[in-house]
């Protein structure tokens, strides 16, 4: 009797255990390699209108302009953040000894979007006429640093490039950033910015139609050299309104949005249903120009002194919500491969000595210090129309005023503020570090002394060594030996690198690749071969359970039905035993 | 409808000839004023991390393709000729006829302001009307509040919170644009749609302006109530209804119809920020673009179209005078 109470109470536990069995054996446990995603259309919201998107329709900052332009045309090598050149248009590039010279090797199986050949023709005549035509945001790569004396058509597909000095990453750089213009068309443009024609490039989509301030509408390029891409077509619409984008974005309206999300939004935004975020890698800062010839800037120690006061995690932490990373001396983006890690001191207290050792002290007790009798007051200038660097501005001003600074943000319409920073009419200002400008080298030397005006002896003689390097190598030494010099020196206040997250809805569409210094909204995130050529993961490839997870998972598993049959053993045996004893007793 | 008579006609002439004058001035403050604000229309073309080292002739070639390097003077002449040519220049920013551009957006902005001064006038107005016809009643205190609270409004405010319950939460009306994007859909579809993205840009705008006509209507009806002849009507045994629409009211529009003339402008300056938030096409939005950029050619093409516009609106009031209300009429012919 004991044993059929007992067999009742344990079979519910045994089918329990059956059947979790049947369970753990019939999950599918396998990730693997994701075949690219194939979708019709998809539309992506994007802050700013950046004209009919050729080479020479730059807007500033807000929006994505080059990644725009790089939908429409292509450029030699990959992009010019990355660690290796990787061809594109090009198949090889090979410079002379001394690297003043280089033989490029062109794609022979590449068309214009009107159906006409690309040819090194195009090549040559796009180099000549960034180099010789009106400026526009590429054309100081052929211009200036470096100065590309020639660009000649050797056959249909070599071009010989001839630089005025060594110019070692000419092919990791300057041929990954320049769009190729069709000669075809652009040798009978006079003036390129009253250019309203869309573009033909070479690349993935056309630009079918571009409303002003409205949208723009990209259609597939189904002959891509690369196979077509993955969407067939993208919707751009232009919404200038924060809010209203990622209203849209979270009732389905757009797909993904090309701003990055701000810290405040990123909860509720991350819970919406389908929308998922992701870190894009778009390279982006917060810094502080100084006007170095304005007193008491014009003094290093001054200078070094005031970056010293700035508690940067503060920023972070408080503007940021934790967002982000805290500036470096260096100027540089961190995720760029030129970047020299190095760590701003925050030490107020260090930055008073070396204030009162400069004879800036405060002498009459009123908690402003003083220079050459007058008390230091600077201004800061802001966009009015980011909020994010007003707060930061403000922030600043209050750690300034622990030392003895005092810091008046004063906000200007972008117009006013462009002006201003142009004509060196301010003390300090507050700017955007855009990829181009804190990823690339070049770009470097260039700011170096158009945008930040930076005087040092020691820079003098690194600045013509960078010039006189014939190797990637010696370059990437010397441009780490300058960026040590802004420790001592700075020429510009790195406050903070922002995450550049980004939203998008996985249900329409996960091809997204995270590319260095680009964010996920550009050509790579449609091509099918673009992950491998990167060596990037989409987001798609991300999110699957990857092999180790599963590893993870099958171990669970494994230890589940190792669990549960030594339950079973164990339930037998204590049936059989207790059975044996019931069988015992009754014999007493 | 009384005849025009000969006086009335050279008053009319004479009007016109003040509003040319007007005009003229409006004209030159267009050219002038953008000019003023610190800033060039360089400063936007060109990235600033390059501004200081393009050379001054860069610098002048590429001001010359918008004729902005010329000398003042001859920039003024050539805007006025070009004026009367109907060729406002080329905008600095998009490299097109600012002509085409203003005529792309006017229809939209003919549709949403056009749209919100009407509704905003009739519901406004109206409510002001009613209120001071039941002046001391529950209905006055509760209109009152009401729309001294949406005149008080920002309207990107107002705008945001009903993009965040209609689009947000109730998921009903598109957030953004005039048109979807994909056109797909032609006739009564493309209306519909057309419609579900004007309601609320043109309540928002509606909701910012009617309080502002309400009280313009609300104060001149109930400062005509209070006057002798109404009461002298009451005395003639009029009902209510007649003495407040027949006698009240038509005295009390010729405050709101100025203020309706006044709005054109204000409107437009108003559209904006609304336009913005609903990323419509408007000239509002196409306005403050170009302010941002300095496309100088484009303000002074989009201030002469308002300037143009407010004339109008006034002008139009200016003659609607004489036939809402002898009196004017009567003064004319003295």
């Amino acid at each position: 009797m004991v044993r059929g109470a007992l067999e009742q109470s344990l079979r519910p536990v045994l089918v329990c255990v059956l059947g979790l069995l049947m369970v753990v054996g019939s999950s599918p446990a396998t990730g693997g390699a994701q075949q690219p995603q194939q979708v019709e259309r998809l539309t992506i919201a994007t802050e700013a209108d950046k004209g009919n998107l050729t080479p020479y329709s730059f807007r500033p900052p807000p929006g994505i302009h080059s990644e725009l332009v790089g939908l429409v045309y292509d450029t030699l090598f990959l992009h010019p953040y990355t660690e290796e050149p990787i061809p594109w248009l090009a198949t090889e590039a090979s410079p002379n000894a001394d690297a003043t010279s280089w033989t490029v090797t062109l794609r022979d199986d590449v068309t214009w979007h009107d159906g006409e050949e690309f040819t090194a023709e195009d090549v040559a005549f796009t180099y000549d006429y960034y180099r010789d035509g009106p400026p526009n945001r590429y054309t100081h790569h052929a211009s200036d640093v470096p100065v590309v004396e020639s660009a000649e058509a050797l056959d249909a597909t070599t071009v010989e490039f001839t630089c005025e000095q060594p110019c070692p990453t000419l092919d990791l750089i300057t041929l990954a950033d320049l769009p190729i213009l069709p000669q075809h068309i652009w040798e009978d443009v006079e003036d390129p910015q009253t250019y309203t024609d869309l573009p033909v490039g070479t690349g993935p989509y056309r630009l079918t139609e571009y409303v002003e301030d409205q949208s723009y509408r990209f259609e597939a390029n189904e002959d891509y050299f690369l196979g077509p891409p993955t969407v067939g077509e993208i919707e751009m619409p232009i919404v200038p309104d924060p809010s209203s984008m990622f209203l849209a974005l979270q009732n389905g309206q757009v797909d993904t949005a090309t701003r990055p999300v701000p810290p405040e939004l990123q909860e509720s935004l991350g819970e919406a249903r389908d929308v998922e975020l992701v870190e894009g890698k778009r390279f982006a800062s917060i810094f502080y120009r100084f006007n170095a010839e304005s007193p008491p800037l014009d003094q290093q120690e001054f200078r070094r002194a005031l970056d010293m006061a700035v508690d940067r995690q503060e920023l972070v932490d408080t503007v940021l919500l934790g967002n982000g990373r805290t500036g470096s001396p260096s100027f540089m983006h961190p995720d760029s491969r030129w970047f020299e890690p190095q760590d701003a001191a925050f030490d107020p207290e260090q930055a008073g000595v070396i204030l009162d050792g400069a004879g800036i002290s405060d002498s009459d007790g009123d908690g402003i210090r003083e220079y050459e009798g007058e008390p230091v007051s600077l201004s800061i200038i802001v966009s009015a129309n980011d909020p994010l660097q007003i707060r930061t501005a403000e922030l600043v001003a209050q750690q300034l005023g622990e030392v003895g600074i005092e810091l008046l943000p004063e906000s200007l319409d972008p117009g006013t503020l462009s002006q201003r920073q142009n004509a060196l009419d301010f003390e300090l200002s507050s700017f955007q570090g855009v990829p181009h400008l804190i990823g690339d080298p070049t770009q470097m030397i260039e700011s170096l002394e158009s945008l930040l005006v930076y005087s040092n002896p020691e820079y003098e003689g690194l600045r013509e060594e960078w010039f006189q390097s014939t190797s990637v190598e010696q370059q990437d030494e010397t441009m780490r030996e300058i960026q040590r010099l802004f420790v001592e020196d700075p020429p510009a206040s790195t406050l903070y690198y922002p995450d550049t997250t980004y939203a998008y809805n996985s249900s329409t569409y996960d091809g997204w690749i995270p590319v260095e210094g680009h964010g996920i909204h550009h050509k790579w995130s449609f091509i099918p071969e673009a992950p491998e050529l990167l060596g990037i993961e989409t987001v798609a490839q991300r999110t699957a359970p990857p092999e180790e997870e599963t590893g993870g998972r099958t171990t669970l598993y494994a230890v589940v039905v190792a669990g549960a049959v030594v339950l079973l053993v164990l339930g037998y045996f204590l049936l059989r035993r207790r059975s044996a004893r019931g069988s015992d007793e009754d014999q007493i | 409808m009384p005849r025009p008579s000969g006086a009335a006609w050279r008053r009319i002439g004479g009007r016109v000839a003040q509003y040319a004058l007007v005009l003229l001035v409006a004209v030159s403050l267009n050219f002038a004023i953008p000019r003023l604000a610190p800033g060039t229309p360089i400063d936007y073309l060109v990235p600033s991390e390059q501004v200081a080292t393009i050379t001054p002739e860069q610098r002048e070639r590429v001001l010359a393709q918008f004729g902005l390097e010329k000398p003042l003077l001859e920039q003024y002449r050539l805007y006025l000729t070009g004026i009367l040519r109907g060729d406002l220049g080329v905008s600095a920013q998009q490299g097109r006829p600012v002509v085409d551009m203003l005529l792309e957006r006017l229809p939209w902005t003919l549709v949403l302001v056009g749209g919100a001064i009407t509704l905003a006038t009739v519901v406004g107005g109206g409510a002001g009307f009613l209120s001071a016809a039941r002046r001391g009643g529950r209905t006055e205190a509760w209109g009152l509040a009401l729309f001294m609270f949406l005149d008080s409004m920002p309207p990107f405010w107002i705008g945001m919170l009903l993009l965040v319950f209609f689009s947000g939460y109730l998921d009903l009306l598109p957030v953004f644009g005039a048109l979807p994007t994909s056109g797909a859909a032609g006739g009564f579809g493309l209306t519909l749609e057309f419609a579900q993205r004007l309601v609320l840009p043109l309540v928002t705008l509606t909701m910012v302006r009617a309080g502002w006509l309400f009280l313009v209507a609300r104060s001149s009806l109930a400062g005509e109530l209070s006057e002798d002849y109404i009461l002298m009507a009451e005395a003639k045994g009029l009902s209510r209804r007649q003495v407040v629409l027949g006698h009240g009211v038509r005295n009390a529009l010729l405050p709101l119809v100025t203020a309706v003339a006044v709005e054109v402008g204000t409107v437009v300056g108003g559209a904006t920020v609304v336009e913005t938030v609903f990323s419509y096409p408007g000239l509002g939005r196409l306005i403050y673009e170009s302010v941002l950029s300095r496309d100088y050619l484009v303000l002074q093409g989009a201030f002469l179209l308002l300037a143009v516009g407010v004339i109008l609106a006034n002008l139009l009031a200016d003659l609607l005078y004489p036939i809402l209300d002898p009196r004017v009429r009567a003064e004319s012919l003295r």
